[in-house]
């Protein structure tokens, strides 16, 4: 505990202040049990206190107990309706339970009360980004950046925007490398990099970062599954069908435009004199294409049964 | 410094303008299909079974109240691009070979499939994407999707050769008798 932290503070701030950081050193720490059991003791002490309702209501959200961790965000908003951070915490638990509109009505009005909270702002994106309002999800992250110009994370989210978005311009690779360069260390920088590099046609690249974001994190399940689907889309079965999806994404109309396409040329190419002579082959080489993209995917699956993911 | 960092501020009331829906909440999810396969096996199955499909997957998806809508809309769709198509095959191109016809005229009805499907289906890909990013469990098209796309198939086969022999009947002059 710093002493400065709590110095001019009336001794009750203080105890608050005391149990807040003991509380950051377990979530650090990944101890959520124990961040809850000194929170409820904090409730002994101070039972009127929105933020230690609030801050409890995250920790139980973390160890999926949603119903007491609803309960407690009534209780921080029933003693503070206007609280930024309470309000800030009752839309992450609501956008938790999937209930998203409500989540970004708690947003909102916490960003009315508090403008310039670049939490909120981070996590208001998120939310847009989740449901696919990617332009508005990009200009809150791009706000947030404003009032905390080094996140990593928010660089991060930036990175994935980017490559959700398939804009050519390379914003993606740097944001990601910006999130790396704030917090080489972060598995966030590291899965928004992986993610960032699947989606600019550098697969293997995509790999290795997936790869040190699980080295970071192993316990994280969606880390798993990211390096999973990268070093699923780098086996040689696959990789053809990745670049195919990743040129066909950028175009209007995606797979259906080289369907359609081919489709066209097939139907016309032996009325066409200079296509005629090939009209066999051209037939022959779509529905070679189409056999590949059918078992691509479950001749992959079973390689990767065979060669596990090391 | 990147490039988005220096883009001017954003209007603070466009900012906190809330843009979420019913539609945006994950509840309600069960097993959705992708509506972009659906829109692929609609090009070889025939609108009727592509629209049955979509319309189910509006339930998967938690849009239960475009459930009535899209199937009714499937079969009166499908009804009148068969008449249309079929009708304009046998009158207006009747110069054509039957072979041209036959084939411009499947062409037609599955582009004219795939484009509709695609047009109605766009909130079925926002849902289907949110279900994605959410972990929701998906569903897959074989088993009741394949069963569809099979009875809807033959009924088409069926109904293309009774819309034809109508149209024949109502639009073609009967040849004069002696």
């Amino acid at each position: 505990m710093s002493g400065d932290a709590t110095e001019g503070l009336s001794a009750e701030d203080q105890s608050r202040v005391s149990i807040f950081q003991k509380v950051q050193v377990w979530v650090d720490a990944e101890r959520f049990d124990l961040a809850e059991r000194t929170l409820i003791q904090g409730l002994r002490e101070h039972p009127n206190d929105p933020h230690l309702h609030a801050q409890l209501a995250l920790i139980l959200r973390r160890l999926e107990r949603t119903e007491e961790a609803e309960s407690h965000v009534a209780r921080s908003l029933a003693l503070a309706p206007n609280d930024p951070y309470c309000l800030f915490v009752a839309g992450q638990t609501h956008a938790a339970l999937g209930r998203h509109r409500e989540a970004e009505q708690f947003y909102i009005e916490a960003l009315r009360q508090d403008p310039t909270d670049a939490a909120t702002l981070m996590a208001y994106g998120a939310l847009m980004q989740k449901t696919g309002h990617l332009d508005k999800a990009q200009q809150l992250v791009e706000t947030s950046l404003r009032f905390a110009p080094e996140n990593e994370a928010a660089h991060g989210m930036l990175a994935v925007i980017h490559a959700e978005r398939r804009r050519p311009g390379g914003q993606a690779m740097a944001h990601g490398s910006q999130s790396l360069q704030f917090s080489p260390d972060s598995e966030f920088s590291h899965s928004a990099m992986a993610y960032a590099c699947l989606h600019s046609f550098r697969p293997f690249q995509a790999r290795q970062h997936a790869r040190e974001a699980l080295r970071l994190n192993p316990a994280d399940n969606d880390t798993v599954q990211l390096f999973q689907h990268c070093d699923f889309v780098c086996r040689w079965t696959y990789l053809p069908m990745y670049y195919l999806a990743a040129i066909l994404s950028r175009l209007p109309g995606e797979q259906f435009a080289l369907w359609g396409a081919a489709i066209v040329l097939i139907i016309f190419a032996p009325k066409i004199p200079f296509l005629a002579p090939y009209a066999g082959w051209i037939t022959l080489s779509w529905v070679i294409l189409c056999v590949y993209t059918w078992i691509a995917h479950p001749l992959t699956k079973f390689w990767m049964k065979v060669v596990p993911t090391r | 410094m990147s490039r988005s960092d220096r883009s001017p501020m954003p209007d603070l009331d466009d900012l906190l303008r809330p843009v979420l829906s019913e539609d945006d909440d994950s509840g309600e999810l069960d097993r959705p299909w992708n509506p972009r396969m659906i829109l692929f096996w609609s090009f070889f199955v025939g609108p009727l079974a592509g629209g049955t499909l979509l319309a189910i997957n509006s339930r998967r998806l938690g849009l239960k109240d475009r459930f009535w809508p899209l199937l009714i809309g499937t079969i009166v769709g499908t009804l009148v691009l068969y008449a249309s198509v079929m009708s304009a095959m046998i009158t207006a191109f009747a110069d054509w070979d039957a072979d041209t016809r036959r084939t411009t005229g499947r062409m037609t009805i599955r582009a004219v499939t795939v484009l509709a499907g695609w047009l109605v289906s766009g909130p079925q890909r926002r849902r289907y994407r949110l279900a994605e990013a959410v972990d929701a469990p998906l569903g897959t098209l074989w088993g009741l999707g394949t069963l569809i796309c099979i009875v809807g198939f033959v009924i088409e086969l069926f109904l293309a050769v009774g819309i034809a022999a109508i149209v024949v009947k109502l639009l073609l002059p009967l040849p004069e008798a002696g």
